[in-house]
């Protein structure tokens, strides 16, 4: 859908692919790719993710958080549903706030 | 006594820092910033809550600023004094405010520890301001990534064992005000190391858990024998600590001793400008009181 209003998503399951060969570590493409783009968008529902390998202390979730507000993108998230783990939790206590994250959309379900 | 209204804070600006159109701010003041750290910290190294609430109240808090990176770190260090200084001195939106903002500064600089460190700092103020579920939500997540960021090998400094600990504090700290008591004394236990070098403010804290499990005899011995004279001799929470050992002496049913720690406690409150735990004290001595 996004593709055919003519943006181009970078979503680390299919497009991570083009760095392996890099010697990179999953860390620095997710870096990479966020100081390129435009838009962070953060999608979640349940879970706070995995944590990182390199950055132990991030989950999936305030890792890409982290560093787009790091690297001055806007960054936007949507979390989808009304259960949240405890991580997930905590780490939406401190986010999804106006003073820390401007564009947070909670949409229960 | 100074009555600070938040009102007055939030739209507090000083000389030097004019906004412009649009939230653009042209100049904050670096030696201004510089000068209220400096000087706010050598206030609450005395904890002097008076005079830091004092120069807190010329420090705007500035919501949709834009400002440059290295200011935006130094503006954040102070702001994370604020907070701390706000809280305690019961102007707990402002402070909520502050620390909200510094914990945006230090994520927008990259600083995780720094950004740790006031996530401990604003579940505290959450939880001193009865907000204890919000707190009870934000800590474990920053308690989890303190403690990871301290187990990485890569990274050697006994700042983050002290992080650690002060997140197990306030931890215990919110399952204390829910209830929790056995679960709380086991978080705390491990915020005393092994060689018991723990703050007075722990100790008492931990004392207060000890009688909540029967142990009332240990427990007046810990606040007095270790809490209370740590707390002396250091000059540190003194009134936090006295008002813990009241709390205890109260329900051993030593009212006289109670009082005398109560009047302590509420003196060094008054000193000192602590007027969060000043609140507690006055609630303290009324239940105390005969009539």
């Amino acid at each position: 859908m996004l593709k055919g209003q003519g943006h181009l998503p970078w979503l680390y399951e299919f497009d991570a692919k083009c760095y392996r060969r890099s010697g990179l570590t999953d860390e620095e493409k997710i870096i990479n790719e966020l100081a390129r783009c435009d838009l962070v968008v953060a999608l979640y529902k349940t879970r706070a993710g995995s944590r990182m390998k390199e950055e132990p202390w991030f989950y999936g979730t305030d890792f890409e958080l982290f560093h787009g507000l790091r690297l001055g993108k806007p960054v936007h998230l949507y979390v989808v549903g009304a259960r949240y783990s405890t991580q997930l939790r905590g780490l939406l206590g401190l986010y999804a706030q106006e003073l820390i994250l401007k564009h947070r959309n909670m949409v229960p379900h | 006594m100074a009555d600070i209204r938040s009102d007055t804070l939030l739209h507090a600006t000083s000389l030097r820092t004019q906004p412009a159109d649009h939230g653009h701010v042209t100049d904050l003041g670096r030696d201004f910033l510089e000068h209220v750290h400096d000087a706010m910290t050598s206030m609450l190294r005395l904890q002097d809550y008076w005079g830091a609430a004092e120069l807190a109240s010329t420090v705007p808090v500035l919501t949709s600023a834009r400002l440059t990176s290295d200011l935006k770190l130094t503006y954040a260090k102070v702001l994370s004094l604020c907070a701390h200084v706000w809280g305690n001195q019961r102007n707990y939106r402002v402070a909520e405010t502050c620390s909200r903002l510094a914990v945006r500064f230090f994520v927008e600089r990259g600083f995780v520890f720094n950004m740790l460190q006031e996530i401990q700092n604003l579940s505290g103020l959450l939880n001193m301001a009865n907000r204890v579920g919000d707190a009870h939500a934000i800590n474990p997540g920053g308690l989890g990534a303190s403690a990871r960021y301290s187990g990485y090998p890569a990274i050697r400094n006994p700042d983050f064992r002290m992080l650690l600990n002060s997140f197990y504090d306030s931890r215990a700290s919110i399952l204390l005000r829910l209830g929790r008591w056995p679960k709380a004394r086991d978080i705390l236990s491990k915020a005393i190391p092994p060689d018991g070098d723990a703050s007075p403010y722990t100790f008492a804290k931990f004392a207060v858990l000890l009688h909540s499990a029967g142990s009332t005899d240990l427990a007046c011995r810990l606040v007095d024998e270790v809490a209370l004279r740590l707390a002396e001799e250091r000059q540190e929470s003194v009134g936090y600590v006295a008002r813990d050992a009241a709390r205890i002496a109260l329900s051993a049913g030593e009212h006289k001793r109670a009082s005398s720690l109560l009047l302590q406690a509420e003196n060094e409150c008054l000193r000192h400008g602590q007027l969060h735990t000043l609140m507690q004290v006055q609630r303290l001595m009324r239940e105390c009181s005969p009539s």
